[in-house]
């Protein structure tokens, strides 16, 4: 089978898959939103400073800061931003998230790109996004490509920003396969039911992507328990678990998040899931983080938002 | 018009039933032509062609989802024009992109000669699609069903052009792995 006839079965696919896809495109243009934790937008802080319930500030001995807030249960926090948008002009949004805790960071200082290695894991990991991967994307990021040309010049000018790339980083290709950015253990990609639980999700943001940011743990309604807050050295580690609510009073879909902190290096290690908080404390401890010197950007100059969520994808 | 009204009028042979389809459904094949071939030209051929190869197969044919019917067969007919162009080197631009993208997720053990169980694999097209989260989904059907450029699908969904290719990305290394593990050769 080669590429076209494979393109072109993907057009049997069900109409059902491509009515839905229809429909959003056929809406008017989203603003840019509410979430990703790399995402580089303006924002200013409106409501949030006035829910405050608790304030626990821990001061980084070095140049990094973590803050927790928990606002009132039920309370939605309310977030204003602006989109820039291409033709220069500036669209003004708001946007409102329940949220059952609020990470805030200050990060002064530009960073660097991180990756991890776990060193212990309870089950084999489903996905895995590794640094040389990263690379790649950044070079071809950097050369306005959109996927890595299967062969000819363009593969080799892909090839050729790939190796400055991972030069900056100062690592070979083969250092960086060993990193990863981003693991998960899914059992939708066994074949099970895509509504069966993730254990473990593993990200990692560096100092930049925390820049003045505010994380919000817990969606609309879900509420999180402060398990555990510990700091050893430069290291501070949160224990989480979200929960919900249901009719009967009863939990439903709990999950749990542990976060590791470097006040010290600026970098913040999440690792959520269904497992219980002290597997998903063991993945953290024992995962290794490095620091490659590859020099990430910090524009922000106004404080951004982003949620931590247990979702596939 | 209704599509139960069009149909009958390619059952009763009615010339009429190219001007109603074109009145109904022309600006939607546009798309989905245009998406693919980014040539206004060739994009209006393909539709044109769409409703040729319609009026050929209806009747005997009788779609039950008419939409989705002509979609289909304008996006066949301008997969085929945009493989003579490529042939010609005349470009092709996005969609050709797509579908390198795309074939990422052959594996490596079906070579270019060998067929495979069609049926099978749109079966496991389907399933893995429907196990995938909405967004993911819609997302990838936008991108390979439609060959919307990258910055389009930005600004549709409200994500940044490389949150769009990490998330198509993720997705495809998904879909590799399921293809991998089914027994379709």
């Amino acid at each position: 089978m080669n590429k076209f006839q494979f393109f072109e079965l993907f057009g049997e696919i069900d109409p059902a898959f491509v009515a839905a896809a229809e429909e959003i495109l056929e809406r008017e243009e989203q603003p840019r939103p509410v979430f990703n934790r790399r995402k580089v937008f303006s924002a200013a802080l409106l409501a949030a400073v006035l829910a405050v319930l608790l304030t626990v500030t821990a001061y980084a001995a070095g140049l990094f800061e973590l803050r927790l807030q928990f606002p009132r249960r039920g309370e939605t926090q309310s977030y204003s931003f602006t989109v820039e948008m291409p033709d220069g002009e500036s669209l003004p949004q708001t946007a409102e998230a329940g949220a059952g805790l609020i990470l805030r960071f200050d990060s002064q200082s530009q960073g660097t790109l991180c990756a991890f290695c776990p060193g212990w894991l309870p089950t084999e990991p489903t996905q895995s996004f590794s640094l040389a991967e990263e690379a790649g994307d950044l070079a071809r990021a950097r050369l306005g490509m959109h996927a890595l040309p299967s062969d000819g010049e363009e593969r080799a000018l892909a090839d050729e920003e790939t190796e400055k790339v991972l030069k900056e980083m100062g690592l070979s290709a083969e250092e960086a396969a060993l990193w990863s950015v981003w693991c998960d253990a899914d059992p939708a990609l066994a074949g099970e039911a895509a509504e069966a639980g993730i254990p473990y999700q593993i990200s990692l943001s560096n100092c930049s992507d925390l820049y003045e940011l505010d994380l919000l743990i817990g969606g609309a309604g879900e509420s999180v328990e402060l398990l555990k807050d510990e700091t050893e050295g430069e290291e501070r580690t949160l224990w989480l678990r979200v929960s919900k609510e249901g009719q009967n009073g009863d939990s439903l879909y709990p999950y749990h998040a542990v976060l590791r902190f470097s006040q010290s290096e600026g970098w913040l290690l999440q690792v959520i899931g269904s497992l219980d908080a002290e597997t998903l404390g063991k993945i953290a401890e024992n995962t290794e983080i490095k620091q490659t010197a590859y020099r990430t950007e910090a524009e922000r100059t106004e404080r951004g938002f982003g949620i931590v969520s247990l979702s596939r994808g | 018009m209704t599509d139960s009204l069009i149909l009958e009028l390619y059952w009763t042979r009615s010339e009429s039933a190219i001007a109603e389809s074109q009145r109904s459904y022309g600006p939607y094949c546009y798309r989905i032509a245009d998406g693919i071939l980014n040539d206004p030209l060739d994009a209006e051929e393909s539709v044109n062609d769409t409703w040729l190869g319609a009026w050929n197969a209806i009747p005997p044919a009788r779609p039950l989802n008419l939409k989705a019917f002509f979609g289909t067969l304008t996006r066949r007919i301008s997969i085929r024009r945009l493989r003579e162009k490529t042939a010609k080197k005349r470009g092709g631009g996005e969609a050709l992109a797509a579908i390198d993208e795309l074939a990422e997720c052959i594996p490596a053990r079906w070579n270019t000669e060998q067929a495979v169980e069609t049926k099978e694999l749109l079966r496991a097209l389907n399933a893995f699609l429907a196990a995938q989260p909405e967004t993911e989904r819609d997302l990838f059907v936008a991108r390979y069903w439609y060959g919307l450029p990258v910055a389009r699908l930005a600004e549709k969904f409200g994500l940044r052009q490389n949150t769009v290719l990490t998330r198509l990305r993720r997705t495809r290394v998904r879909l590799l792995k399921q293809l991998e593990k089914e027994e379709l050769l």
